[in-house]
C-alpha cells in the first residue's frame, strides 16, 4: 500500500509540472488547442495513475497484451490471446493458428470427417505427407476450411506445403 | 555458420539513415568490399564506362487483402514509380518471388499487368505463394525466359557479371526448409564450369540461401551444396527476400542480402508467434517497405535500399 500512495503522489507531481507547463505555452495557443492540452493532462494524468498502481502492487505479473517492437518505433506486434496449444473443443477439428496446426496430433475413429480451419491471415494448405498423398487442399486463405473423411486406419503425417516446417498427425484408429 | 558470420539486422540507426535515403544524389550507398559493408554518398559513386545497375522488387503478395496492406497492388505501383523516378535507367530488374499471394492466375495476371509499366527486362523467380498447389505450373509459364530449365532455373550474362535464378520453392518436404534438388545443383555445377574465378556470381532466389531462421522456415535445406559450388569464385552476391525485411550476412566470398517486400513487413526473427505480417500503422507501412538499387563498379556491388517513404 504504501508504493500505491508513493505511485499516487509521484503522479500527481508530474501531473502538476504538465499542467503548469501547458499553462505557461496558454497564451500563445488557440482555444482549440487549450482544450486539446486539457484533454491530454487529463490522460496523462490517468496513464500515470494506472502505470503507478499496477507496478506498485504486482510489478512482474503485470499482463503485457502488446509490445513495442524494439528499434521499430510505432510498430506493434498482435498477440494472440488463445492459447495455441489447447485443444478446439469438437474431437474432430484443427486449427491453424501462428503457423502451426492445432492440436499437433488428433486421433479419431474411422469414418470421421476432420476439418481444418486457417485462422491465419497466412494462405496455408493440408498436405499428406505420403507418397501419393490421401489428402491434398487448395489453397487455404485466412478463414477458409477443408475437409477430409479418413475411411481407413493409420497414422497419416501431414504438412503445409507452403510454410513445410508446419507438421502434425491424424491418428485414425 | 562460423564465429566471424556478420549479421547485420535493420534496427533503429540503420532504418534512419535508410529513412533519409532517396534515389539520385541524396543518399548512402552501402558498398559490399572485402565482406564490410561501407557507406558513401550516392553521388559520389564514380560512374565509369562498363559499370552498370540494376533494380530489385520482392514480396509483392498481388491479391492480399488484409491489414496492414489490403492494397499491395498500389504499393507495387509506387515502387516501380520509385525506379522510373531514378536519374538513370537500369539495364533491368529482378522480381524475388511471391509475386502473388496465392497463386491465382488472376493475380499473376495483375501483377504482370503492373510489372510491365516499368518498361523494364523483368527476371523472375517464384516464391512459395506463386507455386502452391500447381507446383508452379502457371507461374513458370507466365514468367520463366525461354532459357529456364523445366524446373524454371536459369542464368543470363551482364557486363561479365554472371546471374543465377534458382528455384528453392519447389517440391517442399514436411519438415523441411527450402529446397534446391539434386538435379538443379547439377545443373549449378554445369552452368559455372566454364566461368573464370573472377567472374562476379549474382545468384538470386526467393528463400534465404543460409539457415537464417529454421524454425519459421526461413532457410534452404541443400544451400551449403550450392555455395561448396560457388566457393571457388571471388565474389558471390546472393539476393532474396521471403522474410520482408533487410538482413545482410557475409560468410567468406559470400554475401548474403534479404530484402524488403513491396506489400507489407514481417516481425524479426522469433519476434512475435509466427512470421505473418507485422501490424504496423498505417501511417507507417510506406517507411517498412521498398526496392533495392544494386551498382556494379568492378568486382564488388554496392547495394541500396530505399523505403517507399520515411
Amino acid at each position: 500500500m504504501m508504493k500505491i500512495a508513493l505511485n499516487l503522489a509521484i503522479a500527481a507531481f508530474v501531473t502538476g509540472s504538465l499542467a503548469r507547463i501547458a499553462l505557461r505555452h496558454q497564451g500563445q495557443r488557440v482555444r482549440l488547442a487549450r482544450r486539446r492540452s486539457a484533454k491530454a493532462i487529463l490522460g496523462v494524468a490517468a496513464a500515470l495513475l494506472f502505470v503507478g498502481s499496477v507496478a506498485g502492487a504486482a510489478a512482474d505479473e503485470m499482463a503485457v497484451m502488446s509490445m513495442e517492437m524494439p528499434g521499430m518505433p510505432g510498430m506493434k506486434m498482435k498477440m494472440d490471446a488463445t492459447p495455441v496449444d489447447v485443444a478446439p473443443t469438437e474431437p474432430n477439428v484443427v486449427n491453424i493458428n501462428n503457423f502451426a496446426f492445432s492440436p499437433k496430433e488428433l486421433t479419431v475413429a474411422v469414418g470421421t470427417t476432420v476439418t481444418w480451419t486457417n485462422k491465419d491471415e497466412e494462405p496455408h494448405t493440408v498436405v499428406n505427407a505420403a507418397s501419393p498423398p490421401a489428402f491434398k487442399s487448395a489453397a487455404l486463405d485466412g478463414g477458409d476450411k477443408f475437409s477430409f473423411t479418413f475411411t481407413k486406419p493409420g497414422t497419416y503425417r501431414y504438412f503445409c506445403s507452403v510454410h513445410p516446417f508446419m507438421v502434425a498427425t491424424v491418428v485414425v484408429k | 555458420m562460423s564465429n566471424g558470420d556478420k549479421i547485420v539486422t535493420a534496427g533503429t540507426t540503420r532504418r534512419r539513415v535508410l529513412q533519409c535515403m532517396g534515389w539520385g544524389t541524396a543518399g548512402i550507398l552501402w558498398t559490399v568490399s572485402g565482406g564490410i559493408p561501407r557507406a558513401k554518398a550516392l553521388d559520389a559513386a564514380p560512374r565509369a564506362a562498363g559499370d552498370f545497375f540494376f533494380v530489385q522488387v520482392s514480396d509483392s503478395h498481388i491479391g492480399f487483402t488484409k491489414a496492414p496492406n489490403p492494397q499491395p497492388d498500389a504499393t507495387l505501383r509506387e515502387a516501380l514509380q520509385k525506379i522510373a523516378a531514378m536519374p538513370d535507367r537500369p539495364a533491368f530488374m529482378l522480381h524475388t518471388g511471391d509475386v502473388s499471394h496465392l497463386s491465382k492466375p488472376s493475380e499473376f495476371e495483375a501483377a504482370s499487368g503492373i510489372m510491365q509499366t516499368a518498361g523494364l527486362e523483368t527476371h523472375y523467380v517464384p516464391g512459395e505463394h506463386d507455386t502452391i498447389g500447381d507446383e508452379g505450373k502457371e507461374f513458370f509459364a507466365r514468367f520463366s525466359p525461354k532459357t529456364a530449365r523445366p524446373g524454371g532455373w536459369y542464368s543470363f550474362d551482364q557486363n561479365g557479371v554472371h546471374f543465377i535464378g534458382l528455384v528453392n520453392v519447389v517440391g517442399l518436404k514436411d519438415g523441411g526448409l527450402g529446397t534446391l534438388g539434386d538435379e538443379q545443383l547439377k545443373w549449378l555445377a554445369d552452368d559455372t564450369r566454364a566461368l573464370s574465378a573472377s567472374t562476379p556470381i549474382v545468384v538470386f532466389a526467393h528463400m534465404p540461401l543460409w539457415s537464417l531462421y529454421p524454425q519459421w522456415g526461413w532457410g534452404t535445406d541443400d544451400a551449403t551444396q550450392a555455395f561448396a559450388t560457388l566457393k571457388r569464385f571471388g565474389s558471390v552476391t546472393v539476393l532474396n527476400g521471403h522474410i520482408h525485411q533487410i538482413v545482410q550476412k557475409v560468410e567468406g566470398n559470400v554475401t548474403f542480402q534479404t530484402a524488403r517486400s513491396t506489400a507489407y513487413p514481417q516481425p524479426q526473427a522469433g519476434q512475435a508467434a509466427g512470421p505473418g505480417p507485422l501490424q504496423i500503422a498505417a501511417e507507417r507501412l510506406r517507411s517498412a517497405i521498398g526496392v533495392r538499387r544494386i551498382d556494379f563498379t568492378g568486382m564488388a556491388p554496392a547495394i541500396a535500399d530505399a523505403a517507399l517513404a520515411s
